[in-house]
């Protein structure tokens, strides 16, 4: 199949799954979760003579902005794709595109892209604009958190992404796999809710191991990339997120990138029957 | 029968605990083909099947002497579909979605060509540019039917094809099958319920119950099998006809007897012993035979009989 072929297909389907009033509320409901913690502090980062301390606290305020956007884009991104494959698989539309001559690898690729790259360009530039409206004062801040976000958002939405498909191929069915998959990826969400490092200096030892999930490992990961430190390390220094390197997040990052979507891409091609 | 273009070879296939198709062998030929079998007799799964969209639990599936799992990018390139459960790109207008699937196929996406496409399917000017999801059921049918004739496919396989349309519909739709049959050279496969119209245009006919083919063949071979192995209508004229009427409802074989008008319907299921004992039973009543005569079955007395044998 061609390559105009390939993208006449990816546009039908960003048409299809962004079509109103989709678009409208994953917008409203990003701008609504991050506005509520934007912070007046731009006063406070311009004067940076204050401890390097009180500093270290008012840039955690900006993985705090990208933890608040991150619960719409989980939830969003793993409701949109169990909605797009089920709803295809259940009204018969991907019976028909896949009796044309589009490859079931074209075909999966095209449906898993049309729900993460929208998503990733609309939660990059909300967390890059409202990080902005709060740092405004620091460009080079607000461009290196808009680059870090990126990738960040990328792996995160892939994941989420492979949650929405694995519950879509397994369920079959419109409203059963949206509600599973946005119960499964709320839950899998909420520990990067949770505030580690205070329950860490409680003495809550399980928490030690929350970083290893995979929002909580994202967020770690993107406070690594913007060099953000939480206060009173030293009580807690000897935790999994601070003893291991950037690197490892970034290994795991890509691991539950492809934990999900590797496999179920492999049976999509080799094994799904399209019998609805 | 025709050249063959398809072959199912003891296909076998299982959902769960359900089988679909159980050591399925078909043969479809080149011209118009008619698939016939009560609800769940496997038809659809044959179809899913002979795209690639499924895989058989064991035998063999070909068209065009390709494997249908294993070559099926190269089947579909060949093979136009239009299935009974209708799903388009509902935010496109129906010009938009035929573009579309052009592209897909690798088809000319000329607008031209498409508006005289959708022009033959007989869907309005005024529609071609409304988006789908406001469309009637005739005219998703119709939209349908267009996309499974795009790129001039060497077969069309229509799943209830008229489903959603009027009887002159209908009739319109089956012409313009029989004239892209004879006039371009392209196959169908079509699977219906609506059997008077298949007995129409049908050059070959392939008859399945429970996932098992019960008959294959062209129209006179499939009634030949049903006179021979089934209930058979007669139309006897005799008199006085209630003499011979109360004897030959006393007989084991007759299965339905009607007067209507001065004639005897007899509907029996030995023909052989039914001509046997009529004029036995005229003579001994002292009546007089005026004209026996054998109505010719249909396909739909044919799938009737067939799907009621037993073990069928």
């Amino acid at each position: 199949m061609s390559a105009r072929a390939n993208l006449a297909l990816l546009r039908a389907e960003v048409g299809k799954v962004w079509a109103s009033p989709i678009l409208e509320i994953t917008v409203a409901l990003m701008a609504v979760m991050t506005l509520m913690s934007v912070q007046p502090i731009t006063e406070l980062v311009r004067h940076s003579d204050f401890s390097s301390v009180f500093r270290s606290a008012v840039m955690g305020s900006v993985s705090a902005t990208a933890a608040s956007l991150m619960l719409p884009w989980v939830i969003m991104c793993g409701v949109l794709m169990a909605l797009s494959f089920a709803r295809d698989y259940e009204s018969g539309l991907m019976q028909s595109v896949l009796s044309t001559p589009v490859s079931r690898k074209t075909f999966f690729t095209v449906k898993f892209f049309a729900v993460v790259l929208p998503l990733m360009l609309l939660s990059w530039l909300l967390t890059t604009f409202f990080v902005g409206l709060s740092f405004y004062s620091d460009l080079l801040m607000v461009l290196r958190f808009s680059l870090c976000v990126l990738p960040v958002s990328f792996l995160s939405l892939m994941f989420c992404g492979g949650l929405g498909v694995l519950v879509a191929l397994v369920v079959k069915r419109t409203i059963p796999a949206v509600l599973t998959s946005l119960l499964a990826n709320f839950f899998i969400w909420y520990p990067a809710n949770i505030d580690t490092e205070w329950l860490l200096r409680e003495g809550v030892g399980y928490v030690n191991y929350l970083c290893l999930t995979p929002h909580e490992g994202a967020l770690v990961f993107l406070d690594r990339l913007l060099g953000i430190v939480p206060m009173g390390i030293s009580q807690i220094e000897d935790a999994l997120q601070f003893t291991l390197s950037t690197s490892s997040f970034a290994v795991l990052l890509i691991f539950y990138a492809c934990v999900l979507v590797i496999p179920l891409f492999v049976y999509f091609i080799r094994r799904f029957e399209v019998c609805e | 029968m025709g050249e063959v273009i398809g072959e199912f070879k003891s296909v076998t296939k299982r959902f769960g605990s359900a089988v679909a198709l159980d050591g399925l062998n078909l043969k479809i030929c080149r011209g118009i083909n008619g698939l016939i079998g009560p609800n769940g007799a496997g038809k659809t799964t044959a179809i899913r099947l002979s795209l690639g969209l499924i895989k058989p639990d064991a035998g063999c599936a070909e068209l065009f002497g390709l494997d249908c799992w294993n070559n099926s990018l190269a089947i579909r390139g060949r093979v136009g579909v239009l299935y009974e459960k209708l799903a388009f790109y509902d935010n496109l207008s129906g010009l938009e979605q035929l573009r579309l699937m052009a592209k897909l196929k690798g088809a000319s996406d000329s607008v031209v060509k498409l508006r005289k496409l959708l022009c033959l399917v007989e869907l309005d000017e005024s529609a071609h540019g409304r988006r789908v999801g406001g469309y009637s059921a005739g005219m998703r049918q119709r939209l349908g039917l267009a996309q499974a004739l795009l790129g001039k496919p060497e077969l069309v396989i229509l799943d209830e094809p008229t489903a959603n349309l009027d009887p002159l519909n209908r009739a319109k739709i089956l012409d313009l099958v029989v004239f892209l049959s004879r006039e371009h050279g392209i196959s169908f496969l079509i699977s219906s319920h609506i059997l008077p119209e298949l007995e129409k245009v049908c050059d070959n006919f392939i008859l399945m119950n429970k996932g098992k083919l019960l008959r294959q063949g062209v129209l006179e071979q499939m009634l030949d099998k049903s006179s021979l192995l089934s209930v058979v209508k007669f139309v006897v004229r005799v008199q006085p006809i209630e003499a011979v009427a109360a004897l030959l409802g006393d007989e084991g074989y007759v299965e339905d007897l009607l007067v209507i008008d001065d004639s005897l319907h007899v509907t029996v299921k030995d023909a052989t012993l039914f001509k046997q004992r009529l004029p036995l039973l005229v003579g001994q009543v002292g009546a007089s035979l005026d004209e026996v005569r054998m109505v010719r079955s249909d396909l739909e007395s044919v799938f009737k009989s067939a799907v009621t044998e037993k073990g069928a």
